[in-house]
């Protein structure tokens, strides 16, 4: 009995150091976002999102890094997963959409030929 | 849920102080839809108008545009000829039709046929890229009109009932208004072999009161100021802005 109690607190101080680091860089991440250090905000939305893959605000802070410095397909995988994680937010599905709507201009404009000068 | 319902839901939220959201602004990269890296001038030919007399002599306000706009947002160098070229063959296809002054419908029609033939001809183009050291040349089809877009519309009103409750009345009234439309479709031509490169069409419409005294000359700037992004758009990478939130 005393080994379970243990472990349930083990597990649960790993899940909050966890949580814990993720919200620390995001933290990091949102300060570096607003001076326009995409990469550095993109490293820091990373690491949140590893700390803690369940952290639907990393996924989507790593989609908007990513689509900012134009890994479109990148920033699409990461929208989708922060909308599996959170179906609800209506901020995560506003961003997805304004995205989707810029990605679509975007795929418009690729589908054409391309001459050769 | 539509975009805007979402951004006026989020926008309260906001507005509501909620601490947990950051928004910030976006700017991604759009490519051109040509790839004009092969040529270092451009000309601006001309554009095929209607034979209608018109308040706006549209070939030559949109060649001296276009001009300036490709100055200040390219790198290209616009050639600026005294005439734009395409005018002058097109005057003398129309000294072959007939008199000057007003046309016939055959006359129009047969215009037109002769300009469209010249728009698809390699062969002219390329002459044309000889003379200019072949540049990127535009050229195109330009049609501007006004309308009268009088009519009914959905009017929604809140009246008070004898009761002195309000209540919505639905109905319609009847509007004046006028409308002007441009109408574009740019040719990109390459000179050095005559081909056509990329073919854009646009469409851009205002509308007014009736009462507003607005001059044709202006509307077709308001129109062209709405369709210049896109005709750039055409020749130089353009940048998609907005903004998304960041969640803490």
């Amino acid at each position: 009995m005393r080994t379970l109690v243990t472990l349930f607190f083990l597990a649960s101080g790993a899940a909050l150091r966890a949580e814990d680091s993720s919200a620390r860089q995001i933290d990091f991440g949102l300060k570096v976002a607003q001076k326009g250090l995409w990469q550095e905000a993109r490293f820091r939305f990373e690491r949140a999102t590893q700390a803690d893959p369940q952290n639907a605000a990393a996924q989507n802070n790593l989609a908007v890094a990513l689509e900012q410095m134009g890994d479109f397909a990148g920033a699409r995988k990461a929208y989708d997963k922060a909308l599996e994680l959170k179906p609800d937010d209506a901020y995560i599905q506003q961003n997805y959409d304004l995205f989707r709507e810029a990605d679509d201009k975007r795929n418009r404009k690729n589908k054409r030929k391309r001459p050769q000068p | 849920m539509s975009v805007s319902c979402r951004l006026a839901i989020a926008g309260a939220l906001a507005a509501a102080g909620c601490s947990s959201m950051l928004e910030v602004p976006v700017d991604t990269p759009l490519q051109s839809k040509l790839d004009v890296s092969g040529f270092r001038r451009i000309l601006i030919a001309g554009f095929v108008t209607d034979l209608e007399d018109s308040d706006v002599d549209l070939s030559a306000e949109t060649s001296r545009l276009l001009q300036n706009q490709l100055r200040s947002n390219t790198q290209l160098q616009v050639l600026e000829p005294d005439r734009p070229p395409l005018q002058t063959a097109l005057e003398t296809a129309l000294e072959k039709i007939g008199e000057g002054g007003s046309y016939s419908k055959d006359e129009k029609d047969q215009f037109r046929l002769e300009a469209d033939r010249l728009l698809q001809d390699p062969e002219f183009w390329r002459k044309m890229g000889e003379e200019y050291q072949q540049p990127l040349i535009v050229a195109g089809k330009l049609d501007f009109e006004s309308q009268n877009r009088s009519g009914f519309q959905p009017d929604e009103r809140v009246v008070r009932t004898s009761t002195g409750q309000p209540s919505l009345v639905r109905g319609s009234r009847f509007l004046e208004r006028k409308g002007f439309v441009l109408s574009a479709d740019f040719f990109f031509i390459d000179s050095k072999t005559g081909e056509l490169l990329h073919k854009e069409r646009f469409s851009e419409e205002v509308l007014y009161a009736e009462d507003q005294r607005i001059s044709p000359l202006s509307s077709y700037f308001e129109l062209m100021d709405r369709l210049l992004p896109n005709f750039l758009g055409v020749l130089t990478p353009q940048r998609i802005r907005g903004t998304r939130v960041l969640l803490r």
